[in-house]
């Protein structure tokens, strides 16, 4: 499903189900001013339904520049199918050199700290402050604010919240599915300085103006949500004292 | 420059154990003109990254992570060669990314009788939400239906063993991952810690495929610290004493004769100085993260468009 994040940014989201809650498997579309930007090309899992909500957005064109934010599976792995129904795409990969050695050798490699534009539109590209694997970036958007993240930022969400920003959701994301997602993904939280990490965060959101930060598991949150969501990403960076 | 991933160098490292490395030039000191590298590479030295797979040939062999996918015929030649015309048994992933995963399914297509072990348990305190194959997908050419790869696909934990007849390796629960599915592995006779991407460091172009202790040079705490800069950005934000105790961990219980990353060169003697270099270079790693220079760097990086224009 699509949902309009804001004037020329839109979510196109599909959910991956476990027992207990669902996963989103997210990607983006941006609107520039030459052409559209997608963020990330998602799971094979989902590749009918997120080629179907593209080319509606695009009226069957595609994307014309694809920006991956990690450059592992299941981010990256429709971008060979995307080629196929759309013809070549630039594609710019979240790693500076030998995009070959990561599965795509057609791809370029990122640019980070400082803007660059793709689809006539500005974008700064930058080594993400919590991730898990080195070959990924987080992506502004200078003209809309959008904030593009992976993996932090994520969380699991109840089957009902779907295509609900945190804003829309009753009480916001619950703590349990933002520490589960943590606990899950980030394997390394018992060497992390949490202290250090949160003035980091802290740093980064006053030194930009963030409307949405959209990650790709997770609802995306809305720049006046920032604040708590951050104290809840720090505390799910607590170990478990039963482990 | 050339930016060309090199074809599998490889060693014997002990009898029926096999180093198999790639590298990547990543340029010479002028190029890298960023990096305070004076230490430890000459001018005109290229400075490499690279990847390491390793093959145990036994009873039964056993290869380790695949290198990557522009090497993919090299691998499944150099392993033809170096088990004599015998079949690979167990084809092991350390974790699904690609530089150590791509050729998963090209060795799996070359050994159709080989079974996959993967991690099936999440490195740190959760299960791992997505698991499962539709999600797991170990390499870009993961075929659409893994139900119809005719080998053996199975999930290992920590603490489960292989005997390959004189070797036995056993799954480890990582102590420094980078991706929520990663095992790290041992082997008992050579008491041999894979350690996946933690102990990597670059290299000089002089030094591929050479033992640490047989280096033209020595070691410098550089070399460890922009490795694991790049591997494991997160260590900026360390807790360096809980950084300590995991290494104490690794010295009193693993307790390693050798030591086999992925990214760096095998390490056979002085193993205690190696891990104070890399206790040396997170230290240096973590400066980087306090909140003065975070607040310096956060201001260059997020600058508008308009003063970079």
């Amino acid at each position: 499903m699509t949902t309009k994040l804001t004037d020329d940014v839109h979510w196109i989201s599909s959910c991956h189900p476990d027992d207990e809650y669902h996963m989103h498997m997210s990607e983006y579309l941006i609107r520039g001013e030459n052409g559209t930007v997608l963020v990330d090309s998602g799971s094979s899992h989902y590749r009918d339904e997120i080629i179907a909500e593209i080319n509606q957005l695009t009226d069957g064109n595609g994307p014309d520049v694809i920006l991956l934010t990690h450059s592992t599976l299941p981010h990256t792995e429709n971008v060979p199918a995307f080629e196929s129904e759309w013809g070549e795409i630039k594609t710019i990969a979240a790693t500076g050199r030998f995009p070959e050695i990561v599965g795509l050798p057609d791809a370029e490699a990122r640019q980070l700290n400082a803007p660059v534009e793709f689809a006539g539109r500005p974008f700064t590209c930058m080594h993400p402050l919590l991730t898990d694997v080195t070959v990924s970036q987080w992506v502004y958007d200078h003209e809309s604010g959008v904030l593009f993240t992976a993996e932090a930022f994520g969380h699991y969400h109840d089957p009902g919240n779907c295509d609900l920003t945190t804003a829309e959701m009753d009480g916001g994301p619950s703590a349990d599915h933002v520490d589960a997602f943590y606990l899950d993904k980030i394997p390394f939280v018992d060497y992390l300085d949490r202290e250090r990490l949160g003035n980091a965060f802290e740093t980064l959101f006053d030194t930009l103006d963030v409307t949405y930060v959209a990650p790709i598991h997770g609802n995306p949150i809305p720049g006046e949500r920032l604040d708590r969501y951050v104290d809840d990403v720090i505390e799910a960076l607590e170990p478990p004292t039963t482990a | 420059m050339t930016e060309t991933v090199s074809t599998p160098k490889h060693r014997e490292l002990s009898d029926g154990l096999y180093w198999t490395q790639e590298c990547l030039p990543l340029g010479t000191l002028t190029e890298l003109g960023q990096f305070d590298l004076e230490e430890w590479v000459e001018a005109d030295e290229d400075v490499h990254g690279c990847q390491n797979a390793y093959l145990l040939s036994d009873e039964r062999n056993l290869l380790f992570d695949t290198l990557t996918q522009p090497n993919g015929d090299d691998v499944v030649e150099l392993i033809d060669d170096l088990l004599e015309g015998e079949s690979l048994d167990y084809l092991v992933i350390s974790h699904p990314e690609a530089n150590h995963a791509g050729n998963t399914f090209t060795i799996l297509d070359a050994y159709p009788d080989a079974t996959l072990l993967v991690p099936g348990e999440a490195a740190g305190y959760g299960s791992g939400h997505g698991a499962e194959h539709e999600l797991y997908h170990i390499a870009s050419d993961t075929p659409a239906d893994v139900d119809q790869v005719p080998n053996e696909i199975r999930y290992v934990e920590p603490g489960e063993t292989i005997d390959l007849g004189t070797h036995t390796v056993e799954f480890e629960a990582p102590l420094f991952p980078d991706h929520s599915f990663t095992l790290w592995m041992s082997e008992r006779t050579t008491n041999t810690l894979f350690t996946v991407d933690w102990m990597g460091f670059l290299h000089q172009s002089s030094n591929c495929v050479t033992l640490a202790s047989d280096l033209d040079r020595d070691v410098a705490v550089e070399q460890v610290f922009r490795f694991h800069a790049l591997a494991f950005p997160w260590m900026r934000f360390a807790d360096l004493d809980a950084i300590e105790r995991a290494v104490d961990d690794v010295r009193d219980r693993l307790d390693p004769d050798v030591i086999a990353p992925a990214h760096g060169m095998v390490m056979t003697d002085g193993l205690d100085t190696y891990l104070d270099r890399f206790l040396e270079a997170v230290e240096a790693l973590s400066r980087e993260g306090e909140p003065s220079n975070m607040e310096s760097k956060l201001e260059y990086i997020l600058r508008p468009p308009e003063v970079d224009r």
